[in-house]
């Protein structure tokens, strides 16, 4: 006997739909087919640097660039003068014999690339228009004077650097080739015209108040600062587009800013001079907010109303100190007000600050401080301990961006202008405010800590960063309308055609929103509670933090290191959820039913005579039977033998010889299998989206009883479109119905095909009808209410 | 492009007062959704746009203080405005407004033709809402029958795909 013919089918299929066609899906990187082949091929190969675990190598290296800068803000013309001492440092094994330098602001001349290449719409719908937001860049790009003005590039004798300005990057050409550890000290001078923001957009820029005449300046990208030059890219001189953010190294910065002498500054570092521009009482007060509970106003609302009235004649000059970041940002205005609060927990021993013009209250006062501490809290957790001394959050023309310990994020309340206390915000702008707010604190950890490279890899810094606010934005209410992080908000992206993978570089991304934050975010999210677990994942997501930390991670080094930390071989969750546009249609083709056939002829030939008879009758027999046929046997017995006593089932001594023959021959594990009264399923799935997932599947049982089933992504590995899966359940355990991915938990695109017996689902239109007509017949019937 | 006429010049002019008055926000998507379902149950060819609140608030110019569910009629406008199915005859083919429902982040408008008026025909679907104020908007007009789904990617220069149903 041989175990193959153990099961008999009970009955008919209890359901079965004709396998489904497996549709390919999109795969420009031609990485599917076998959909476990392992990532090796793809992911460039270990070296000293960047180790085969996903840490760091023994050699790993990163160069390293000091900053010293002097800048003077014109508030007439909106306008930054500044001269900076740039100190490099060359920790690479390689000699260096010219440096590229980042000329962001060049972004803004009228004829950068980024402009030139800005497509626009000459077929809107309505005849003999455009697009009004690309005519009017278009017209105030070409108007604006933008860009740097580079005044002088001199070494550090003052003896003028031969350089080459390329667009938004210039070359310096060294005297003397810098070797591996050497360093080299040279000056820069150079002035640019503000943007403003509202015309240009950007990550910086002025923002002009009308009624009362003032600027405020959210200054970025401002200062000519170095290019990246690592293992993996050389000198990542990718031309700044608009798009693709950055890549920066690491270094010590002392800036000193010279301002209206009524201005407030907030910036990245540590004040040095606080004496000589805030008032006695302004440091008593952030004395007092550092073991305060709750925000302490450093300025007040009615300070600032009446700083904001007057002009100063005088100017001040802010010193600012920061250690070991990327980058540095700082604000500027006589409106704003001030709040702030000490956080300290763990390796974190940290101030809080806001800054706002009296437009942003009663929001910003009510939640942006409380946000920055609730952020560094959960992120802390997720990460590392928050290392900087200060993180801010400044109101400003800038919707959402990100500086080391320096963020701007732009909702405000609405304002009634007739009766300028009448203000009123919507749930958008309040969670909005919020939202950014631990997005752009968030920021501190990817990318300005775990220095990704923005140009090349946006899902690195957003992606990454897009998931554990969402983790932060649960943490802060039930129910928190997150917008990115849960399966089921992926779904529509995920089933369109027109993507392209995670892996694609900045620039070249469709629909940046969902590709760079959304998938990746919901991506990590199902990796976390759906595949690994929370604990492995947390283990794992958090020693990429501590290993990356004040370095350059690789998309590899993030891939190895989940693995190296979990010991889980996640290879196809990579390939398919970041390789590929590939998206989860998992469909339960049919569900059979078995019992173990006994082969004892006593039991199979009653069992089989049952089965028989619950077939339908054929139409002739019943009308036969109505018309009440004679046959010709009825009427001569003779006719009649053996055969006409004993149908196809009836059991003959010949078949129990047999049996017991075939009893002898079986070992005794072959018999007690014979014995076994079980109900026995196959469920048949397939695979029409392309991405290979766990199945998770929900059973109910006639008995009312229910149960919850994992089975792990492997179960595709030699098939990955079509598989089977065999349950074995009790004799009373007769299954009802069955249902893939009760939870929703995977993005699976088509819920109609997850259930057996097959349900209709509702469209979304469907069900916002059924709601509509039920609301409106509640509002009916309701009854008329009296005083 | 004849942007000088007049007409031309009320509607900008409309647009710029809207850009001015609108709210920063955090990273701009410019991203919408456009689907056309057909639903052979219902007989209907379902239609529904998505897109994020706080780009649809600055095309219609709500304030912040206003919520999207208390702008249909704006809304409605708009939609008829930017979505448009045409048939090979040139015939425009007015979708019946079902209705919107938005939550913080993002607003879906729901329309609907009888299945029996399209079933069969070609037509050319325009989706260019919010192109008139982003030059990088990027809608995806995504067609699903049975269980499965064709994609168009629609932008400034290419709002319209020809599409048989
Ligand atoms: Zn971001």
């Amino acid at each position: 006997m041989t175990l193959h013919s153990l099961f008999r089918r009970v009955g008919v299929v209890l359901f079965g739909f004709a396998g489904s066609t497996a549709v390919l899906a999109a795969d420009p990187l031609n990485v599917t087919g076998d959909k476990f082949r392992q990532l090796e091929e793809l992911l460039p190969t270990p070296n000293t640097y960047r180790a085969a675990s996903g840490a760091p190598g023994h050699a790993y290296w990163q160069q390293q660039a000091d900053y010293d800068i002097k800048v003077s803000l014109d508030d007439d013309k909106q306008r930054i003068t500044a001269s900076e001492t740039i100190t490099y440092k060359n920790n690479s094994p390689d000699t260096l014999r010219y440096l590229w330098l980042q000329l962001d602001q060049n972004r803004f001349k009228p004829n950068s690339s980024g402009n030139l290449a800005a497509p626009v719409d000459v077929e809107s719908i309505a005849p003999d228009t455009i697009p009004f937001g690309s005519f009017r860049r278009e017209v105030v790009s070409a108007e604006f004077d933008g860009g740097y003005q580079i005044t002088k590039v001199a070494d550090a004798r003052g003896r003028d650097l031969r350089h080459t300005i390329v667009d938004t990057g210039m070359r310096i050409d060294l005297p003397q080739p810098l070797k591996s550890g050497e360093s080299v000290s040279f000056r820069v001078d150079w002035e640019y015209n503000i943007i403003e923001q509202k015309a240009l957009g950007g990550r910086s820029g002025y923002e002009f108040f009308e009624r009362d005449g003032n600027y405020l300046y959210e200054i970025a990208q401002w200062f000519p600062r170095m290019a990246a030059y690592n293992d993996v890219s050389g000198w990542q001189n990718k031309q700044f587009l608009g798009r693709g953010e950055f890549a920066l190294e690491f270094g010590d910065y002392r800036v000193a800013i010279e301002v209206p002498a009524d201005h407030i500054v907030a910036s990245t570092g540590v004040l040095q001079n606080p004496a000589d521009v805030l008032t006695r009482e302004q440091r008593k007060r952030l004395d007092k907010a550092r073991t305060a509970k709750k925000p302490v106003m450093i300025v007040t609302k009615e300070e600032a109303l009446e700083n904001e009235k007057d002009r100063a004649r005088g100017r001040k000059t802010w010193v600012f100190k920061a250690e070991n970041v990327r980058d540095f940002a700082w604000a500027s205005s006589r409106k704003f007000l001030w709040d702030a609060q000490g956080y300290k927990k763990g390796g974190t021993d940290t101030l809080a600050m806001s800054f706002y013009p009296e437009e942003g209250t009663p929001l910003w006062d009510k939640y942006s401080t409380e946000a920055i501490i609730h952020t560094m809290d959960v992120y802390n957790r997720y990460s590392f301990d928050y290392p900087y001394p200060t993180s801010i959050s400044v109101n400003g023309p800038v919707g959402g961006m990100e500086y080391p310990m320096i963020t701007f994020n732009g909702p405000r309340p609405e304002i009634d202008e007739e009766d300028r206390s009448k203000r009123t915000y919507s749930r958008r702008t309040k969670y909005g405010l919020i939202s950014v707010i631990i997005h752009e604190v968030g920021h501190n950890y990817y990318p300005m800590i775990i220095n990704s490279d923005e140009r090349q890899w946006t899902w690195m810094d957003e992606g990454l960063n897009t998931y554990v606010q969402f983790l932060a934005e649960q943490e802060w209410e039930e129910k928190y309308p997150s917008r990115r992080g849960d399966a089921r908000k992926i779904v529509e992206y995920m089933k369109s055609e027109n993507q392209v993978p995670i892996m694609t570089n900045s620039e070249s991304i469709l629909q940046f929103g969902n590709n760079a934050y959304g998938k990746p975010a919901t991506a990590l999210n199902i990796l976390r509670e759906s595949v690994m677990g929370r604990e492995l994942f947390d283990f794992a997501f958090r020693e990429y933090a501590q290993r990356w930390k004040f370095k350059r991670p690789m998309p590899a080094d993030f891939f190895r290191t989940m693995e190296d930390a979990s010991g889980m071989d996640l290879d196809w969750f990579w390939r398919g959820w970041f390789y590929t546009t590939d998206h989860v249609d998992i469909s339960l083709d049919a569900v059979k039913h078995y019992t173990v056939g006994t082969k004892n002829p006593d039991i199979e030939g009653p069992w089989k005579r049952e089965q028989f008879e619950q077939e339908p009758e054929t139409v002739t027999v019943q009308k036969n039977r109505t018309q009440r046929m004679t046959r010709i046997v009825d009427g001569k017995p003779e006719l009649s033998d053996f055969y006409n006593e004993h149908d196809e089932f009836d059991v003959s001594n010949a078949d129990r010889n047999s049996y017991q023959g075939m009893l002898e021959g079986l070992e005794d594990w072959e018999k007690n299998l014979l014995k076994v009264e079980s109900n026995v399923y196959v469920l048949n799935f397939s695979n029409i989206g392309g991405l290979v997932m766990p199945l998770f599947l929900q059973l109910d049982y006639e008995d009312g009883s229910s149960e919850e089933l994992r089975i792990p992504a492997e179960i595709w590995t030699r098939n990955a479109q079509k598989t089977s899966k065999m349950l074995v359940r009790g004799k009373d355990k007769i299954l009802k119905s069955v249902t893939l991915d009760p939870h929703w938990e995977t993005a699976d695109t088509d819920v109609e095909n997850n259930y057996y017996p097959r349900r209709i689902i509702k469209s979304r239109l469907e069900l916002f009808k059924d709601e509509k007509s039920r609301n409106l017949m509640k509002d009916w019937d309701e009854e008329l209410k009296e005083d | 492009m004849r942007f000088m006429m007049p007409k031309s010049f009320v509607y900008c002019f409309m647009v710029l007062v809207m850009t001015l008055a609108s709210q920063a926000h955090a990273h701009r998507y410019h991203f919408g959704i456009t689907e056309l379902s057909v639903n052979e149950r219902t007989q209907s060819l379902e239609i529904s746009h998505r897109f994020f609140v706080a780009d649809v608030e600055r095309a219609l110019s709500l304030s912040a203080g206003k919520e999207m569910k208390d702008a249909q009629k704006q809304m409605e406008a708009y939609v008829n405005q930017h979505f448009q199915l045409k048939s090979e005859s040139g015939q425009l083919v007015k979708p019946s407004w079902v209705g919107m429902e938005s939550d913080v982040h993002d607003v879906w408008v729901y329309q609907e033709v009888p299945l029996e008026a399209v079933q069969g025909k070609a037509f050319v679907v325009r989706q260019s809402m919010l192109m008139e104020i982003e030059g990088d908007q990027v809608n995806t007009l995504n067609l699903t029958r049975d269980g499965k789904t064709e994609s168009f990617t629609l932008k400034p220069g290419a709002s319209a795909v020809e599409i048989r149903l």
